[in-house]
Order: structure tokens, then sequence, then C-alpha cells
């Protein structure tokens, strides 16, 4: 399988510290490729790194073959790559149908005079729109407002939100983080679900989620990469336990 | 789109009924004044970013229409010629204040504001300094008080209808997407700053049709429409009649010219009332009045509902400036 994105030496330092220290990776068209590591190894700071949202100190990642470390941040879900946050971070005023539509949007309009337009009159946005919505589960709320939504749910909406960017990678960030083990569930048939169709790169806390659904997980711990492999393949290795999940045991 | 239609029924009944009330040239302030307090809402209220300099465009258009005026130039030109120069001058401005956020942002409105000002205040030669810029003539087509009132409740009408399809468009919900997370309207695809550019600039420019009418109401421009004291009346004006919604600032504005209409010419210190006001409405009326109005025509509407719950119809709620 081809290789979609490729970090070389990806580096972030601050100050003194440094949070990523030249990590090399590389995932594969299709694949579930997962980052853990113990808290402060630098996955956040890895993964704002790839979406542009701080920028690099030394190192490349490219997508297809393009630096997406050097482009604006905006510029990023028109090349197909589309970030979820950690932290919930929807338009809470707007309503479910306005936050997917216009992240829809962001990627169909044709031009300028489009922004000028009347919102009800770009019927393939709204049809796209509301697939992801109802694919995500939140048909039922569509006229809502964000921010009566519950945590679970919001998550949900985040999702929803990067779909519609119509990406080829998604970058999944903690995709879990606070929901309740029904939702969870929910949440990881969602993510399987994607994989099918995307190439997701997550960062997940839940070991038992992250064993499950991964094809290749890459291990960070103070900023460096310390073991690649499949889920099996992490699991034995001494390394890792030493550093991560031995800790837990 | 329906309960918009309605409000733009009961505007232009308001339009119809108020020079029955007071003289033409105070109507017609008050459609003036209407135009730049929707207008700013589009920046502050829409886009969430606090300005405090929108008077420098008012005050550029207002000379620049009043002097091709005085020059015996065709209000046909001179209106255009104020229009386009509020959209040049806040363009070059804006593409500096939209790379700050927050109180720079606002620091930067208000410096620029001041700028203007003195430049107005020392070219005494072309704006008549502190005396203004008076002996400003209207075309003989509208030299009758009423037929100017006229004129200007069309513009305004124009104006209104052109607005609330700005904000109704995806371009509205761009400036909405800004307000709410800028990092995520970034993230899914929009160039923020240049949005918040074109907010700034659309809210400029259509303060700059007001000044060139302003320019012709009293026949001068007095220096203090360009002061950013001006500007914290525009301000006053959005957070008295609520600056979530579209028609809310209008309030304000009507509020704030009756206000100074009236009250002027009885106390000097009459701001002293206005600042009181004001202090009311940011501590108990967050909403401004037309949250107020929009409680009670709820609490008419749903005799039997729960009072707490928010009217379906409404697409905005006040916001947090957060420019």
């Amino acid at each position: 399988m081809s290789i979609v994105l490729s970090c070389k030496g990806l580096a972030k330092t601050y100050g003194e510290d440094r949070v990523v220290k030249g990590v090399d990776l590389d995932v594969r068209a299709g694949h579930i490729h997962s980052v853990i590591g113990p808290n402060g190894a630098g996955k956040s700071t890895f993964f704002n790194l790839i979406s542009c949202q701080v920028p690099k100190t030394a190192g490349s990642a490219f997508f297809e073959g393009q630096d997406i470390t050097s482009v604006a941040p905006h510029d990023l879900p028109h090349m197909g790559v589309s970030r979820c946050f950690q932290r919930t971070n929807v338009f809470p005023k707007l309503t479910i149908y306005e936050n997917v539509w216009a992240a829809v949007f962001a990627r169909m309009n044709g031009g300028p005079v489009d922004f000028l337009k009347t919102i009800a009159g770009f019927g393939a946005v709204k049809d796209h729109a509301e697939e992801i919505i109802t694919r995500v589960g939140l048909a039922h709320k569509l006229h809502d407002k964000a921010e009566t939504l519950s945590h679970g749910q919001s998550r949900m909406l985040e999702v929803a939100v990067t779909l519609a960017g119509v990406p080829r990678i998604i970058l999944l960030d903690e995709p879990t983080q606070g929901l309740a083990p029904e939702a969870t569930h929910e949440m990881t048939d969602l993510i399987k679900e994607l994989a099918a169709e995307y190439t997701i790169l997550l960062i997940e806390h839940k070991m038992h989620i992250v064993m499950g659904i991964s094809d290749v997980i890459s291990v960070l711990n103070l900023g460096e990469k310390i073991a690649e492999g499949t889920p099996d393949e992490i699991q034995k290795n001494q390394m890792v336990q030493d550093a991560y999940l031995g800790r837990l045991r | 789109m329906m309960q918009n239609k309605y409000l733009l029924l009961i505007t232009l009944a308001f339009v119809v009924v108020i020079p029955m009330f007071m003289p033409p040239s105070t109507s017609a302030e008050m459609l003036i004044f209407g135009i730049i307090a929707v207008s700013t809402n589009i920046m502050v209220g829409y886009t969430g970013m606090l300005s405090f300099g929108q008077a420098a465009y008012f005050g550029i258009a207002a000379y620049t229409a009043g002097l091709m005026l005085k020059a015996g130039m065709p209000l046909i030109l001179a209106a255009p010629a104020g229009v386009l120069l509020a959209l040049v001058t806040s363009g070059i401005v804006g593409y500096f204040c939209v790379k700050r956020t927050g109180l720079y942002f606002i620091c930067l409105t208000f410096a620029f504001n001041q700028m203007f000002y003195f430049i107005a205040y020392v070219w005494t030669d072309v704006t008549g300094g502190e005396d203004g810029l008076p002996g400003i003539p209207r075309p003989d087509f509208l030299n009758d008080d009423i037929t100017f009132y006229v004129f200007t409740a069309v513009v305004f009408f124009a104006c209104m209808i052109a607005m609330l399809k700005i904000v109704n468009s995806p371009l509205g919900l761009v400036f909405k997407l800004i307000r709410e997370n800028p990092n995520r309207a970034e993230a899914i695809g929009y160039n923020i700053q240049l949005f918040k550019w074109f907010s700034f600039v659309i809210a400029s420019s259509f303060t700059g049709v007001a000044g060139t009418i302003y320019a012709m109401v009293y026949s001068i421009v007095p220096i203090d429409q360009i002061h950013w004291l001006k500007s914290g009346d525009i301000i006053f004006m959005l957070l008295f009649g609520g600056s979530g919604s579209f028609f809310g600032p209008l309030i304000g504005a009507a509020a704030y010219i009756w206000m100074s209409d009236t009250f002027s010419v009885i106390w000097a210190r009459w701001p002293l009332m206005m600042g009181v006001v004001f202090v009311f409405v940011v501590l108990f009326m967050r909403g401004g009045m037309a949250e107020l109005i929009s409680n009670i025509y709820n609490r008419f509407k749903k005799p039997n509902g729960d009072p707490e719950k928010p009217d379906d119809t409404s697409t905005d709620k006040p916001v947090e400036v957060r420019s």
C-alpha cells in the first residue's frame, strides 16, 4: 500500500524544551495508524505540527508528496487533510445543520460569488451535510444548537464537521475522550466504518480501543518514536512495556 | 426569513410614522444612524470584532461628499466617491487591524480613528478644522425636507435589504463561525483573516453610505462626527438595541437620536443619562431592547409554554465580543 503521509525528522522546540525530537513516521493508505505514548510524550504537539496549528522547528510532513507543515492552516482541508480536535471544538450557538453545512461549503463552494448567494440554494451541499449528520446519528438534532448537545453528541458533531471537509486523511485526536462506555462503543464502531473509506491517524489513550482497531501503532516517549508495529508487536515490545504499558500494570 | 419580512414591515411602518412626531431632519438622522448601527453590527455582533473606529469612515465619507457637493459636483458623483473613499480607507486600515485580535484590535481601530480625526482637525483649509465643514448644498431635487427624508428612507431600505441578504448568505454564516470559534473556522478551511477583512470593509462601506447622506442633513459636517467618541456612541447604539439581532441596533440608533434631540436642549449634561442607561443595559439587559421585546413577544405567543424556552425562529443570541 502506498504511503500517503510521511513525516521526516519532524521536531518542535520550546526554548530549551525539545518536545518533539525528529520523528519519522509513514502512514499507509487505508490504514488506521495510531500514535500512543504516556502523558507528556509529545503526541498532541506532533499532531499540532502535522495540522499546522503550531510552527515546526525542523523537519517536514508530506501528504501525497506535498509539504503540509509550511502551508496556512486554512489551506490544509483543501489539500485533503481534516482534523478532529481533542477538546470539543464546534460552533456552539449555531445549529448542528449550520455547523456541518459550513464545513461542507468550505470545500464545495464554486468561488467568491457563491458566498453572496442564498444558503438554501446549494442543494448538493445540503444533501451532503444531511448525509453526514445522519451517519453520525444526529439527524434527530438537525436544527438544535450545538451548545445543547451532550458531550458524547458533541464528539460526534466534531467528527461530522471533520468528515464534511471531504478528506482523504483524517487526524483524530482522542475521539473517545470523556465518553461513557456506550458512547465509546459507538465512536469505535464509527471509526472502524470510516477506515473503509479514509486513511486515519489516531491519537488515543484507551489501550483496548487502540489495540482493537489499529493496523499500525507508533509509540512516542519523551518526544521520540521508540517503537512501531502491529498491535501484537507493540504489546510484546519490551521497550514499550517499560516506557508505557509496563507502568500501567 | 418570514420573521425578517415582518420586522422589515414594522421598520417600514416606523419610517412612515416618525416624521409625524419629529422634524424631518431628526427623522433622517435616525435612519442614517440606523444604517451605521446595523452595518457596524455585521462586524461587532456577527463577526465578533469590537471596533471603536467606525466614526472614521462615517467622517471620511461625509467630508468627501460634502467637499464635492460644495465644489458644485452632482450627488451622483459625490455620493459614490464618499463611499469609495470609506471603502478604500477601511480596506487599508482593516488590512492592519485584522492581523490582531482582542484588545489589540480594539486599540488599533481606536488609534486609526484618532489619526483621521487629527488630520481633519489640522487640515483646516480643506475640512474646516474645529469649525467643521459648513455650507454643503443639497441638490435641487432634495431641497425640500420631506423629499430629502423620503430619499434617505429609500437609501435606508436599500441598505437594510442588502445587509440582510449578506448576513443570511454563506458569507454571513462564515462571519458567525469566526465569532463562535475562529480556530475551528480556520481548521475547516476558511481564511479567517480574509473574512474578517471583508466584514471590516463591508461594515465601513455601509457606514460610508450613511456619511454621504449625513453631509446633506444639516448642510454641515461637524468635526465631532469623526471623533472616537462618536464611535463609542455607535457601540452604545448596538448594546442598547441588542447586538444579537439584525434589527436590534435600529432601536438603539433611534433611541440615541431621540435622547440627544430631546434632552440636549433641556440639560447640557445629558450624556450622563446615557451613561446610566448604558450601565443598566450592560448589567441587566445583556441582549438589549431586542431581547427584551423578544421575551415579551414569546410570553404572549406561548402563554402556556415554558417562558425560558428560546424562540425557535431567532437565529442569533447576544454575543461575547471576542474579535
